[in-house]
């Protein structure tokens, strides 16, 4: 039905009228071009088609009619008269805003200390952290010593046993290795208190 | 963002109807609903006058993706012709269909088909899209000639044109 209604059109007036309104013609889609730039080699385009074109080649910015290196920051916007003069580019396209959610306020656990609002289950951990820090230093300094000195003054059959059970581990009371031993120990001990009443006052 | 696609192919249609070459024909295909698919159109290339080619008037399917104009449309034979750039599949292998190569927005269909007209007579070798077409058309013009010519008889304008309009 309507294919055959194909036939080239009338008066050759109006062809000229139409010849005129095609030179304002988007290269893009071909009608009347909407909310109008001109690239700098002189093409003319709706800008929501041009932009289109861009954002589909970011590697290739080139002008869809001659192929020149375009750029949007530099097509110029044309304001017929009586239309509206904002820049197109400004609202075509609504550029979407990524999606992003704020993380909640303990996403910086160490930064934060105490009080607060106490939302703080990563203050909690950090001041934790710097609690046990010395403790534990100081326990594992202690370690041996406090072992040994439990084994020393535990005494009786289960001390005995256990000497014998670990030969090495500690020495028979009264000799040599058994004074060096609690030399040590001591060594050990002081030191670690040391550390901890740096830890406490500097 | 198929809303320029779908003008562009309106204003397409909107300019064939209004003018287009001689012997040519371009018209988007009909839904079962009896609407219009812009995306999907039944063209026609006549042989040019004084080639092998005068005569036939070949089909050729013009489907057009959602990005289009960003990107050309793909271009098929149907049937597939005998042609050093036609794929056996009957998809024209044309720089100016190629995205990366001369395809540019600002190329309307009646550009295209002019293009493909111009492209029957004169074979891109340097790009063969089919085996035997292109042997022929290397190794012994006379044989190349004569397979043309009796393709161009075989879709005679006369015959293809009925079929198309119906």
């Amino acid at each position: 039905m309507e294919q055959k209604s194909e036939e080239p059109s009338s008066s050759s007036n109006e062809n000229k009228k139409e010849e005129d309104s095609a030179r304002f013609e988007c290269n893009i889609c071909l009608d009347t071009a909407k909310d109008a730039v001109v690239s700098m080699c002189g093409h003319l385009f709706c800008w929501p088609c041009l932009s289109q074109w861009l954002e589909t080649r970011p590697e290739r910015q080139l002008c869809p009619v001659c192929k020149s290196a375009i750029d949007s920051s530099k097509v110029v916007p044309i304001y017929g008269r009586g239309g509206d003069s904002t820049d197109p580019r400004k609202k075509i396209p609504p550029r979407p805003k990524g999606q992003r959610t704020e993380a909640p306020p303990q996403s910086f656990p160490g930064f934060q200390w105490g009080g607060g609002d106490g939302v703080g289950g990563g203050n909690v951990h950090f001041s934790f952290g710097i609690g046990i820090f010395p403790l534990s230093f100081v326990a594992s300094w202690f370690n041996t010593p406090i072992a040994g000195f439990g084994a020393n003054f535990g005494g009786g059959n289960e001390n005995q046993q256990q000497q014998q059970n670990q030969p090495g581990t500690s020495a028979a009371p009264g000799s040599h290795q058994y004074q060096e031993e609690e030399y040590l120990a001591n060594i050990f001990k002081y030191i670690g208190i040391f550390m901890l009443i740096w830890l406490l006052f500097v | 963002m198929s809303g320029i696609a779908a003008s562009r192919l309106a204003e397409e249609r909107k300019s064939w109807r209004k003018d287009h070459p001689f012997g040519f024909i371009a018209k988007p295909v009909k839904n079962t609903d009896g609407t219009l698919n812009l995306f999907n159109w039944e063209c026609a290339i006549p042989g040019r006058k004084d080639t092998i080619w005068e005569g036939g008037l070949y089909r050729i399917r013009m489907l057009f993706k959602d990005d289009f104009p960003s990107s050309p449309p793909k271009c098929k034979f149907e049937p597939p012709l005998f042609h050093p750039n036609v794929y056996p599949s009957g998809t024209v292998c044309l720089s100016l269909l190629d995205e990366n190569k001369d395809w540019k927005p600002s190329i309307s269909i009646k550009q295209l088909l002019i293009g493909i007209q111009d492209l029957l007579n004169n074979p891109n070798v340097d790009d063969p899209a089919q085996a035997e077409a292109y042997q022929i058309f290397c190794q012994n013009r006379t044989e190349y000639e004569k397979r043309v010519k009796r393709e161009a008889q075989k879709y005679a304008a006369e015959i293809v044109q009925k079929q198309i309009l119906g």
